[in-house]
């Protein structure tokens, strides 16, 4: 108890009585690190992403049977911190716009018939990452009456991302990984 | 019959079921939970009682149904048992139309049926499974079930509304943002919603089922997968359970801890449904700003426990041994700073006159709504509720310290924002008032799995949420988890009624109800 309370302790105790007083530099002080971090991987991606697909990469995402953590750190990736867009990868509203799905969770028997309808309306050449362990091999749903398994005992899948749910930063690389191995059109 | 520190037991019979349900009622008890248990207590096996002892009978052993009721003035729940297997069952959607639910979730796991019931359709079985498919009958092995050809389930009806102009719009599952999936089915005359059905069971993925037989160890991680951003609380709710069938207290600084991480999750969750909010009625300023906040909160669960989502910070007995007094230290920085950072955003959000405009009097849940639809959460307690679990029903650090309470009475889109912006910040104090007195000691208590059965209730970031855990012979025999988000989907479909499709979005964010913690 006595090495919890410290002075730092008691001086924000004794702040939270006084006006607010924060700013967007405090903010990013504490979050410098990470954003350095995939603002280098980000650089990467641009240019891959450049490579490959002109301008940008569209991504459409679907959700097959996740707990919706995976979702929250997709969403994640758009938020000012990751800001991926910056980078050129888009997250559409429609497959029939996109050039990667992104699949999550083990795929349910009630999902099966929408993932295979969304996969086919997505135009070729497409791309498949699965996110997540439960999209990449089935994970803990394993033997369940209501599970088909991982994405791709339903559609071809190109890259798995594990993770319980990967975090934006795993996301990134793992992206930047997968396009550094497609060649040149 | 039974009584323990959640709940009191009653035996009751079939023909009693209809006039009880009204007495109670009129009472004042709420219904909040009907889910049903083959083969309970083993009582069955001894055959000594009743109808007992049909074991090998080609229908299995008995389905007892177990009807939780909720008493605003007793901190323990009720329950009744019905055990009754054979011929009818009295639906009592008529006294609590919530119950509807309950039994089409029962005649879906189990293959009972109920007489005068007001909706008989399936729940969260799809066309794809069989029709006489019975998942939760223990003689049904747990494998997947890929339908036969040529003998699908009956396609799903939607209720229909007729008459001239009115036109339908279907949505989902797959929706086009970054979200779960679930299927709308809006009835609109011009642009204004006359009714809305939501079908949901696209994540059915089979959790109860999977949890039986398992030891309770290894179902920590199946409960943690019901919802991913209430990972610590469906945990939580669950070691609860099964703490208290085995007689194991958890240590003092393990409580706090917990307390820490509830708090924590409620706060990052209701955070991003702030940002949502403002999202969806184009002010995106403001949800960077939040989405920003909800991101530092994150980023100290990582630091806690290595998960920003929680998971594996709780374990049954206690709290994971990697949360250092550093990290806590941190996050009691953080959470300040947080707070202050709210604080400034939500004034400034809550003086545009555009985000009041679009944010007041639209999706209204009507205080009626509340106890025949067992609502709970931040839509009932924007809409005149006190309800919360943590003080009705108070569990682990919540009996020594009272969270600090919040209650709107306007039932809006913009009640529910201010509410979830007070939540929020009572939670950032919460922890901070916590880590001010967190004792010392141990983290995790000894824990011997002895069989039995118990009943827990954990307040979660969007309501009440049960988790009821029956263990036999030191592995689980039955898991039943309802979530707030169970109950308080069809509240959307009440709040819609009458508002512009176009302010559909911002209504179900002002919810923000899990889908996955719906279809289990």
């Amino acid at each position: 108890m006595q090495e919890l309370i410290s002075d730092t302790m008691i001086e924000t105790v004794v702040n939270l009585f006084k006006k607010p007083l924060c700013t967007d530099t405090g903010l990013i002080q504490d979050t410098n690190k990470k954003e350095e971090e995939s603002g280098e991987t980000g650089t990467a991606l641009k240019h891959e992403i450049s490579r490959l697909f002109g301008r940008s990469l569209a991504i459409r995402e679907v959700d097959c049977g996740s707990d919706n953590a995976a979702e929250i750190e997709l969403g994640n990736l758009s938020s000012p911190l990751y800001d991926l867009e910056r980078f050129g990868i888009t997250f559409v509203a429609s497959p029939r716009h996109a050039d990667a799905l992104m699949v999550t969770g083990a795929v349910t028997l009630a999902m099966a018939d929408a993932l295979r309808k969304t996969y086919d309306a997505t135009p070729s050449p497409k791309i498949v990452i699965a996110v997540g362990d439960d999209a990449c091999t089935g994970g803990i749903w394993k033997g369940s009456y209501a599970v088909l398994g991982g994405v791709d005992t339903v559609i071809p899948v190109d890259l798995k991302i594990p993770g319980n749910p990967p975090s934006p930063d795993v996301i990134t690389r793992s992206l930047l990984t997968m396009l550094r191995s497609k060649k040149d059109r | 019959m039974k009584e323990d520190q959640t709940a009191r037991y009653y035996r009751i019979e079939g023909r009693d079921l209809v006039h009880t349900v009204k007495a109670l009622k009129e009472e004042g008890k709420i219904l909040i939970s009907i889910f049903g248990v083959e083969d309970f207590e083993g009582e069955d096996r001894g055959g000594d009682e009743g109808d007992g002892g049909r074991v090998g009978d080609e229908r299995g052993s008995e389905c007892s149904q177990l009807y939780v009721f909720e008493d605003q003035g007793s901190e323990k729940l009720l329950v009744l048992i019905l055990q009754q297997d054979n011929g009818l069952h009295h639906s009592i959607s008529g006294i609590f139309p919530v119950a509807s639910l309950f039994e089409r979730e029962i005649a879906d796991g189990f293959g009972l049926s109920f007489s005068g019931a007001f909706d008989t359709r399936r729940l969260f079985l799809h066309e794809a499974y069989p029709q006489d498919f019975h998942p939760l009958r223990k003689r049904v092995q747990n494998c997947l079930t890929v339908p036969e050809r040529g003998m699908p389930g009956e396609p799903y009806r939607f209720r229909t509304i007729e008459g001239s102009s009115v036109y339908q719009i279907p949505v989902g599952p797959v929706h086009a943002g970054i979200i779960e999936p679930g299927h709308f089915r809006f009835s609109v005359i011009g642009e204004t919603i006359v009714n809305l059905e939501v079908r949901l069971g696209f994540l059915h993925r089979g959790l109860e089922k999977l949890a039986e037989g398992r030891t309770p160890d290894e179902a920590v991680q199946i409960a943690e997968s019901i919802s991913g951003d209430e990972s610590a609380v469906n945990n939580c709710g669950f070691c609860m359970a099964v703490e208290q069938i085995s007689g194991v207290t958890v240590p003092p600084r393990a409580e706090y801890i917990r307390g820490v991480i509830l708090e924590l999750e409620r706060a990052y969750s209701l955070l991003s449904d702030l940002a949502g909010m403002v999202t969806d009625i184009a002010h995106p300023v403001s949800a960077s700003r939040l989405t920003v906040l909800r991101e530092r909160l994150q980023r100290e669960g990582d630091l806690l426990c290595g998960s920003r989502f929680l998971k594996g910070a709780i374990c049954i007995g206690g709290v994971s041994e990697l949360i250092t007094g550093q990290a806590l230290e941190h996050l009691f920085r953080t959470s300040g700073e947080v707070e202050h950072e709210l604080d400034e955003i939500a004034e400034w959000v809550l003086s545009i006159p555009s985000v009041i405009d679009r944010f007041s009097t639209t999706g209204v849940v009507q205080p009626e709504l509340i106890s025949s639809l067992a609502l709970s959460g931040p839509v009932a307690r924007a809409s005149g509720s006190f309800a919360d679990t943590r003080t009705d029903h108070p569990y682990g650090v919540y009996r020594e310290r009272v969270p600090g309470q919040a209650c709107e009475q306007g039932g809006d889109v913009l009640a529910r924002f201010s509410l979830k912006y007070q939540e929020i910040r009572a939670s950032l104090r919460y922890i901070q008032e916590l880590l001010v007195f967190i004792p010392e000691g141990p983290v995790c208590g000894e824990v011997q799995v002895r069989d039995g059965f118990a009943l827990a209730a954990a307040e979660s970031p969007r309501g009440m949420a049960l988790h009821w855990v029956s263990i036999r012979d030191g592995v689980i025999h039955r898991y039943k988890a309802r979530t707030a988000s169970f109950c308080n989907w069809y509240a959307i479909e009440h709040a819609v009624i009458g508002n512009i499709v176009a302010d559909f979005p911002v209504i179900n964010k002002s919810m923000n109800l899990s889908y996955a913690g719906t279809d289990l």
